[in-house]
C-alpha cells in the first residue's frame, strides 16, 4: 500500500477528536455535514504538515502522538473505553485544522499553499465544505466553526502554521 | 463504510467504484421505503450517511477533475453541484420530519426521483467524459483517494502505543525531520 | 357480444395527428413500475416499429400513388404511436436495465404464446427459442450487479426466474439452420400467423436495441456481450420470420400486421393496472382499428378476397403477460441439449454446427461465459441467480460449489 494513504487513518482519527470535542447540535445528516467539514479541514492540515513519502512513513514509525494533551485541553472524558482510535489522533493537525475551520480565508490560503504533488498526485481538489460553506454546513457546525470555542486548540500550534504559510506565500 | 462486497482493490476504477455507491444509494433508498418503524429509521440513518459521504467525495474529489478535462466540464460540473445542493436540503428537510410522519413517503419519493436523475446524469454526462478523457492510472489514484476519505476512524491503536496518553509525539517527529532534513541537505 | 376487430369503429384518420402536448407522455417510475407493465410498453413499442418499417417496404413496392399516400398517412400515425409507447420508458432507467425487461419480456412473452400455440411446428419453434432469451436474461443479470452493484431481482420482480437457459455459446448456430419452414397461410390455425408475426417483431426489436446501444457501451465485457447477444437475435429474426408464409400478399399481411396491432392493444388493455398507461393503450386500439379497416379495404380491393378469411373469427384469448416459471422449468428439463438441423430439431452435435462453434469461438470462451466467470471472481466464486422455485433442474447447469482459492 502505498504510504500516502496511510494518513488516511490519521486524518479519520483527528476528525473524529475534533467531532467529539465540538459536536453538531442537530441529526444524522448535520453530523454528516460537519464531518465532512472537519475531515476536509484535517485533511489540508495533514497534507501542508507531511508534504511529501518520507514525512508519512516517519509519521507511521513513530506514530501521530495521540491526543492526551488535546483531550485535557478539551477536558474530555476519556474513561470510556473506545480509546484505541485516540492514538491515532496527530495534535498538530488537529491544531492546524481548528485554525482553518475558524477562518474560511485562512483555510483558502491554505489550500492555495498545498505541494502539487503527493498528496494531489496533479489532480485539482475542491475543498468547499472548508473554504465556502454553505448555510446547511455553518448551521450544522456551530460549535465546530466557532472561533472563541476552537481557541485553546487553535492557538496550540497556530504560530507553526502561520509561519509555513507566509513562507509558502514567500515563495510563490 | 459497510462494504464487504466490494473491498478496494488496487486496480479499482473510480468510474467503477462511484457506480457502485449509485446503486448502494438506490437500494437504500428501496430498503428505507420498504420496511417501517425502526427498520426503516435505521435504513434511512444509512442512507443519509451514505449520500452525504458519497456526494461530498464526488464534490472534492471527481467533479474537480471533470471541470478541468472534460470538454465543457465547468458547465456540466455547476450542473450537478446545483443538483447535490437542491438534494441536500431536501434530505436536510426529510430528517426534520421523521420516517413517522405522513408526508415522509412522498417526499421521499421526490428525493429518490432527484437523486436517480443527478446520477444518471453524472454516469452519462460527466463520468464517460472523465473515462474518455483520463489515464487509467489517474482514475485509478482517484478512486484510492475516494476510499481514503470515506475511511473511518481505526479501531485499533497505533502500533507500539498502548494508550493516548503516550505524551506528545509532535515534537519529536519535528525534531526526527528537521534532522533527516539536516542530513540529506548537507548529502545533496 | 365479444368483440371484433374487423366490425368496431375506431376513430378518423384525419383526427388521429397528435400536438407536442399529447405526444410528451410522463414516463413510468423505473422503481415502482409493475415489470409486466415494463414488459407491455417494450412489445407494443416492438409492434409500432416491425408495422412502421413493414409499411416503409410496402410503399417501395407499391406503384399505386393514392395507396402510397394513404399508407404515408397511417405510417406517421404509428410513428407517433410508436413515439408516445416507447417515450412511457424514463430516461433514469439505465440501459441495461432496459435490456433486462426487453429479455423478461421475450421470455414471458414467448413462454406464453408457446403455451396457447395450437401448431406443434410452431410451439417447437417458440419452446426452442425462449430458452435462448431465458439465458440472455441471465447473462445480463450477471453484467448488471458487476457494472451498477445491483441485483436484476430489483428489475423483475420475482415474476421470471434468473438462471442459466440454453447456455449461450452452445446458440451460436451455422445460419442455414436458422431457416425454419412456413407455416401454410391456408391451413394453419389464424392465431398462430398472430403468434409468429409478435415474435418477429420482438425479437427484431430486442436485436435492433442490441445492435444500437451495444457500442454506447465502456465497460469492455458490456461491449462484448452485446455484441454476442445481438448475433443470436439475429439468428432469432431468422427463426421466426422463416415461419411466416412466404406466399402471403402485401394486402393479407397488412390486414394481419393492423389486426395484430388491434388485438395486442385490447389484451393489453385488459391486463394493465397503470391507468396512465391504459388509457394509452385503448387510444391506441381506437386509432389501429381505423388502420385495419383500411387495410381490410385495401385487401377486398387489391386481392378480391375477404379479410375475414385471414383473421380468427372474433378476437382471440387475450395474450397475458404472468409467471411461466413452471413451463419454463419443464423445458429446461427436456430441451436444453436441442440444436437445429436445417429446418428440424436434433440433439446431436451434428459436424455443421461444431465446424460454426469452432469458427464463431476461435478456441476462447466467448463473451457470455467471459461475464460470468467475472462475477465469480468479483462476488465470492458465486454467479448471479434468482430460483424463486427451487435448484435449476438441469444438475448440470446448478450453482457451482465455491473453491477455495488458494
Amino acid at each position: 500500500m502505498p504510504a500516502v494513504s496511510d494518513l488516511s487513518s490519521v486524518i479519520a482519527a483527528t476528525t473524529q477528536w475534533l467531532l467529539h470535542a465540538y459536536p453538531t447540535t442537530g441529526r444524522a445528516f448535520s453530523a454528516e455535514l460537519a464531518r465532512a467539514q472537519a475531515r476536509q479541514a484535517v485533511t489540508v492540515a495533514c497534507w501542508l504538515r507531511y508534504p511529501d513519502p518520507a514525512d508519512v512513513a516517519l509519521l507511521m514509525l513513530l506514530g501521530p502522538g495521540g491526543a492526551a494533551r488535546l483531550d485535557e485541553i478539551a477536558g474530555t472524558d476519556t474513561t470510556e473505553a473506545d480509546t484505541a482510535w485516540r492514538t491515532w489522533v496527530d495534535e498538530v493537525a488537529a491544531s492546524w485544522a481548528a485554525c482553518l475551520l475558524a477562518d474560511p480565508e485562512l483555510a483558502a490560503d491554505a489550500v492555495d499553499a498545498l505541494a502539487p504533488g503527493t498528496h494531489i498526485a496533479g489532480r485539482p481538489v475542491d475543498f468547499r465544505r472548508l473554504t465556502a460553506p454553505e448555510e446547511l454546513d455553518r448551521g450544522a457546525a456551530v460549535l465546530l466553526r466557532h472561533p472563541d470555542l476552537l481557541a485553546p486548540v487553535a492557538d496550540l500550534h497556530r504560530a507553526s502554521l502561520l509561519d509555513l504559510l507566509g513562507t509558502a506565500r514567500e515563495a510563490a | 463504510m459497510d462494504d464487504q462486497r466490494t473491498a478496494a482493490t488496487p486496480d479499482e476504477d473510480v468510474v467503477e467504484l462511484l457506480l457502485h455507491r449509485h446503486g448502494e444509494i438506490r437500494n437504500l433508498f428501496d430498503e428505507v421505503r420498504t420496511t417501517e418503524g425502526d427498520a426503516r429509521r435505521e435504513a434511512f440513518g444509512r442512507l443519509v450517511r451514505l449520500l452525504a459521504v458519497h456526494e461530498t467525495a464526488e464534490e472534492e474529489l471527481v467533479h474537480p477533475l471533470a471541470r478541468t478535462t472534460v470538454p465543457g466540464g465547468e458547465g456540466v460540473v455547476a450542473d450537478r453541484l446545483a443538483e447535490e445542493r437542491r438534494a441536500k436540503e431536501a434530505l436536510a428537510q426529510l430528517e426534520e420530519l421523521g420516517p413517522g410522519e405522513p408526508r415522509f413517503l412522498p417526499l421521499l419519493d421526490t428525493l429518490r426521483r432527484a437523486v436517480l436523475e443527478h446520477a444518471r446524469a453524472e454516469e452519462r454526462y460527466e463520468f464517460v467524459k472523465l473515462a474518455q478523457e483520463t489515464d487509467p492510472a489517474t482514475r485509478q489514484s482517484l478512486a484510492a483517494a475516494i476510499r481514503a476519505a470515506e475511511t473511518v476512524a481505526p479501531t485499533r491503536p497505533h502500533p507500539g502505543v498502548e494508550s493516548a496518553s503516550a505524551g506528545s509525539m509532535a515534537a519529536v517527529v519535528d525534531r526526527v525531520r528537521d534532522a533527516v532534513r539536516r542530513a540529506s541537505a548537507g548529502s545533496g | 357480444m365479444s368483440f371484433n376487430p374487423l366490425t368496431e369503429k375506431g376513430i378518423p384518420l384525419d383526427r388521429q395527428i397528435r400536438n407536442w402536448r399529447e405526444l410528451d407522455v410522463e414516463p413510468i417510475d423505473p422503481d415502482d413500475a409493475d415489470p409486466y407493465t415494463k414488459c407491455r410498453i417494450i412489445t407494443m413499442n416492438a409492434i409500432e416499429v416491425e408495422s412502421v418499417f413493414f409499411c416503409h417496404h410496402l410503399n417501395r413496392f407499391c406503384t399505386d400513388r393514392a395507396i402510397r399516400e394513404q399508407l404515408a398517412h397511417s405510417r406517421y400515425i404509428e410513428q407517433q404511436q410508436q413515439k408516445v409507447v416507447n417515450w412511457l420508458l424514463p430516461g433514469t432507467q439505465s440501459v441495461l436495465e432496459t435490456t433486462i425487461s426487453y429479455e423478461q419480456q421475450a421470455v414471458d412473452l414467448t413462454a406464453w404464446l408457446a403455451r396457447n400455440e395450437p401448431d406443434p411446428y410452431l410451439k417447437q419453434s417458440y419452446d426452442f427459442g425462449v430458452l435462448e432469451d431465458f439465458d440472455h436474461l441471465y447473462r445480463y443479470a450477471n453484467l448488471y450487479e458487476i457494472i451498477e452493484h445491483r441485483q436484476a431481482e430489483k428489475i423483475v420482480d420475482g415474476l421470471t426466474e434468473v438462471m442459466p437457459g440454453r447456455p449461450t455459446k452452445w446458440e451460436h448456430r451455422h445460419p442455414v439452420d436458422n431457416v425454419r419452414d412456413p407455416y401454410d397461410k391456408d391451413s394453419v390455425d389464424p392465431r398462430s400467423k398472430l403468434h409468429t408475426l409478435t415474435l418477429v417483431a420482438a425479437e427484431q426489436q430486442v436485436m435492433n436495441l442490441y445492435m444500437n446501444v451495444g457500442p454506447l457501451a465502456m465497460e469492455p465485457i458490456a461491449r462484448r456481450l452485446y455484441q454476442e447477444i445481438a448475433l443470436i437475435e439475429e439468428e432469432h429474426v431468422t427463426h421466426y420470420e422463416s415461419l411466416m408464409d412466404p406466399r402471403e400478399s402485401w394486402w393479407e399481411r397488412l390486414v394481419l400486421h393492423e389486426y395484430n396491432e388491434c388485438y395486442l392493444y385490447y389484451s393489453f388493455m385488459q391486463q394493465e393496472p397503470d391507468p396512465k398507461v391504459r388509457a394509452i393503450w385503448e387510444l391506441h386500439l381506437n386509432m389501429e382499428l381505423e388502420h385495419l379497416r383500411l387495410a381490410a379495404d385495401l385487401m377486398r380491393r387489391l386481392d378480391g378476397r375477404d379479410p375475414e378469411e385471414i383473421v380468427p373469427r372474433g378476437i382471440p384469448e387475450t395474450v397475458v403477460f404472468e409467471p411461466n416459471k413452471a413451463y419454463l422449468r419443464e423445458l429446461l428439463n427436456t430441451q436444453i441439449d436441442l440444436t437445429t438441423l436445417g429446418a428440424g430439431y436434433v440433439r446431436e452435435a451434428h459436424e455443421r454446427f461444431q465446424r460454426m462453434q469452432e469458427t464463431i469461438h476461435g478456441g476462447q470462451e466467448p463473451p457470455s461465459e467471459q461475464v460470468i466467470e467475472e462475477h465469480r471472481v468479483r462476488f465470492g466464486g458465486h454467479d448471479y441467480r434468482l430460483q424463486t422455485e427451487g435448484e435449476h433442474p438441469d444438475p448440470r447447469l446448478q450453482q457451482r460449489p465455491v473453491t477455495a482459492r488458494a
